[in-house]
């Protein structure tokens, strides 16, 4: 069915000219279900000066990219030199120390009590996880209209 | 313009974290919004869901919302969009749209005459024609002549100009006034009238 005919626009009244419109305007609310409104404010997630979750998420990003970096970079071509450094960072993480032999980790270049293959590899995976987290933050959420 | 000061106070507590603010607002609203999507959906508890969701959008995104602006035309966009989508979900379902639920329309005996004169018309079958609109025409018409907003607000709240939401309620009263005159003892689901709005 064919929409009616336009009027000039400046012939569409703002006000209820129309006594048809007198019908209309006299329209009441509707009553709303009992309690709503304290349901509705029940429902709400608590927001603080605590962290919210988004904001975990991120710091959570951060600190495993950074930790993972650190492992991963000492772990995997750590030199005499950084053996002080390695002990610090293995405090960080609780791996046990373990024979790098047992592990198949012959080719890392290990000192004696620092399981330098170990610290590489929970450096990686580390560094995966944070890449991980990253990028899912970093994905743009879908479009919601719902918060213009 | 009270009102309006009342929201500006409560929206910047409530953006401090100030939950009792934030109610005040819930409680100042909750019956407005629940109008608008009892009146777009046609379901209680869909309009009741719609309520749940708008109020916990906005509370969300409370942050990024400027206290400047009207919290009243923000929060109804929020939930008149969460009405569209649901529509939206319903159709793409080729769901019926459920009537009334628990509540539903009381019958009326249609008007003898096509004059309908305003005291002739029960404002039961204003409320179901209201309803039975185009989703097009039936929220500006809901937002302008129900919850009485100036026509400046109903356009920010549908996101379109004052002349195109002029235009809305011009065909939105035309098909009323068919809708009415129409010798069904009840309103037809809606679009079903008049199809969909072009």
């Amino acid at each position: 069915m064919t929409p009616p005919e336009l009027p000039p626009r400046s012939a569409v009244p703002d006000g209820p000219e129309d006594p048809f419109e007198a019908a209309l305007f006299a329209q009441e609310l509707l009553p709303e279900p009992e309690g709503l409104a304290e349901r509705v404010v029940a429902a709400l997630p608590r927001r603080g000066r605590v962290l919210s979750l988004p904001a975990l998420a991120r710091l959570a990003a951060a600190v495993l990219l950074v930790l993972g970096t650190s492992f991963a970079a000492f772990g995997t071509a750590p030199t005499l030199a950084q053996a002080e450094v390695l002990e610090g960072a293995r405090d960080l993480l609780p791996v046990p120390a373990v024979d790098l032999g047992d592990l198949g980790l012959s080719g890392a270049t290990e000192t004696d009590d620092v399981p330098a293959g170990v610290l590489g590899a929970a450096g990686l995976v580390l560094l995966g996880g944070g890449l991980i987290l990253a990028r899912r933050l970093l994905r743009r959420p879908p479009s919601s209209r719902e918060n213009p | 313009v009270e009102e309006g000061l009342q929201d500006r106070r409560d929206v910047l507590a409530a953006q401090a974290g100030d939950r009792r603010a934030y109610a005040r607002l819930v409680g100042r609203y909750t019956r407005r919004v629940h109008d608008l999507a009892r009146r777009m959906l046609r379901d209680p508890h869909e309009a009741e869901d719609v309520v749940q969701h708008a109020f916990l959008n906005a509370w969300r995104a409370l942050e990024r919302f400027e206290p400047d602006r009207p919290f009243r035309n923000w929060l109804l966009r929020i939930a008149s969009n969460l009405c569209r989508n649901r529509l939206a979900a319903r159709k793409r379902s080729r769901e019926l749209p459920p009537r009334g639920g628990d509540d539903p329309l009381p019958e009326a005996p249609a008007p003898e005459t096509a004059s309908l004169a305003p005291a002739l018309v029960a404002p039961d079958r204003v409320r179901a024609a209201i309803e039975a609109l185009p989703e097009r025409y039936r929220l500006p018409v809901i937002l302008h002549y129900v919850q009485d907003l100036p026509l400046k607000d109903v356009a920010e709240i549908v996101d379109a100009p004052v002349a195109t939401v002029k235009t809305w309620l011009f065909r939105g009263r035309a098909a009323l006034k068919e809708i009415l005159a129409a010798p069904e003892t009840s309103a037809p689901g809606p679009g079903t009238t008049l199809g969909n709005a072009p």
